[in-house]
């Protein structure tokens, strides 16, 4: 975090979505924002760029959310990234296998802005 | 006579020759058959396993049929909700915008006359007329109180930009339509597979595309969600935040493992009678 100043991957294979979520976190007051279409364009920015915070969607082509997170959390330099997942399946099954698989926290689409808002300070008060 | 016997016995002798030529025409035939027979019983345990398969595979593919038109159905139900909720939104953006040009309006005209009493005003002071210009204050100073609408206008502003971004949150449902309908692709690709495979098996048929030609990535199941549902925003947050909550309470409790799927089942079903509930 460079001046404060949150540095967010944006990682969904829909770019309205992005956009979308994209939009709420200008509104909330994070300006740094980079984007990434599925888990090996994520893991792509990852390395060349400087991020603080990945906001993944779970359903992508090419590589998913999870495999994105499994991959991250292997990785010693970003074994402690925060990752928020934001994803429409909302099983418990699922849930139990994304916090195995190490995210910091979960949100079920469709969501409001203020979800997006408390998830983000839940996590960063827990670094 | 004797000529006569003679000839009976040289028919009879014909007559058996006959018969015995046709018992060999006929097991030469029979000889002829025996492979034929073989071959037909062969063909037939063959296309037994063949018709069975062509059993099972119209019954798997005729199965997905009604799924692809539930997913369809979830389409067409995501679509008309997120529409009414944009709808809505932009009903309320329509009556704030109104109610704020009707403000803008009365501070104009509040604006118009203070303008008036400005220039007024000024004439007095190059006459020098003082007193003039002091009874026109107290009335320049009425038309300053009821100019105050600002406040107004900034709230319904306010309001305004809440309406256009729960539109831009309720255009999630491309998203969630997306994925259905990456589903009903994908059942329609195994369906056209299936096909396929068994014209191809029953008459060595060229495998054809049907003219019909399907994104790469939908045979990767992972990457959509046939599950996917537009609900009201956030409602099933709820339940996801109380199985997070109980996990990460294991955790601190020093326990380090998991919740066991009983708990998340009692979770679950406690989320769900809420829901009823409400």
């Amino acid at each position: 975090m460079e001046d404060g100043k949150i540095r967010f991957l944006v990682v969904d294979d829909s770019p309205t979505m992005r956009r979308i979520v994209i939009n709420a976190l200008k509104n909330i007051g994070y300006t740094e924002i980079v984007e990434a279409e599925d888990g090996k364009d994520a893991l792509a920015k990852l390395y060349a760029e400087k991020i603080d915070f990945i906001i993944t969607d779970w359903n992508m082509p090419n590589m998913s959310g999870l495999e994105l997170t499994k991959a991250v959390r292997s990785d010693p330099n970003f074994a402690n990234i925060p990752i928020l997942m934001v994803t429409t399946r909302g099983m418990k099954e699922d849930v139990l296998e994304a916090l195995q698989a190490r995210v910091n926290n979960y949100i079920v689409k469709p969501f409001t802005p203020q979800i997006l808002k408390e998830k983000i300070e839940q996590i960063l008060k827990t670094l | 006579m004797e000529a006569r016997r003679e000839t009976g016995i040289v028919n009879q002798i014909d007559f058996i020759l006959n018969e015995i030529e046709e018992l060999k025409a006929l097991f030469i035939l029979g000889r002829r058959l025996i492979p034929f027979l073989e071959e037909l019983f062969n063909f037939v345990r063959e296309i037994a396993p063949v018709l069975d398969e062509i059993n099972k595979s119209l019954e798997e593919s005729s199965s997905k049929i009604p799924r692809a038109s539930n997913q369809l159905s979830k389409v067409t139900k995501t679509t008309e909700m997120a529409t009414t909720e944009i709808l809505d939104a932009l009903d309320e953006m329509s009556l704030k915008f109104g109610e704020i040009k009707g403000f803008l309006n009365a501070i104009k005209l509040c604006h118009d006359k203070q303008k008036k009493l400005a220039r007024r005003m000024d004439r007095y002071f190059k006459k020098r007329d003082f007193e003039g210009a002091e009874n026109l204050w107290g009335k320049f100073s009425e038309v300053l109180k009821n100019c105050d609408g600002f406040d107004d206008v900034l709230e319904k502003l306010s309001d305004a930009k809440q309406s256009a971004d729960n539109i831009m949150m309720a255009l999630q449902f491309q998203d969630i339509t997306a994925q259905q309908i990456s589903a009903i692709n994908h059942l329609i690709g195994s369906v056209q597979e299936k096909l396929s495979n068994l014209l191809e098996r029953l008459g060595n048929i060229e495998h054809r595309s049907f003219g019909v030609k399907l994104a790469e990535d939908n045979n990767k199941e992972d990457s959509f969600n046939s599950l996917a549902e537009y609900v009201e925003p956030g409602s099933k947050q709820k339940i996801v935040d109380r199985v997070i909550k109980d996990l990460t309470n294991n955790i601190a409790n020093g326990d380090g493992s998991p919740a066991s799927q009983e708990e998340i089942d009692r979770l679950f079903n406690e989320g769900e009678k809420e829901k009823r509930e409400r």
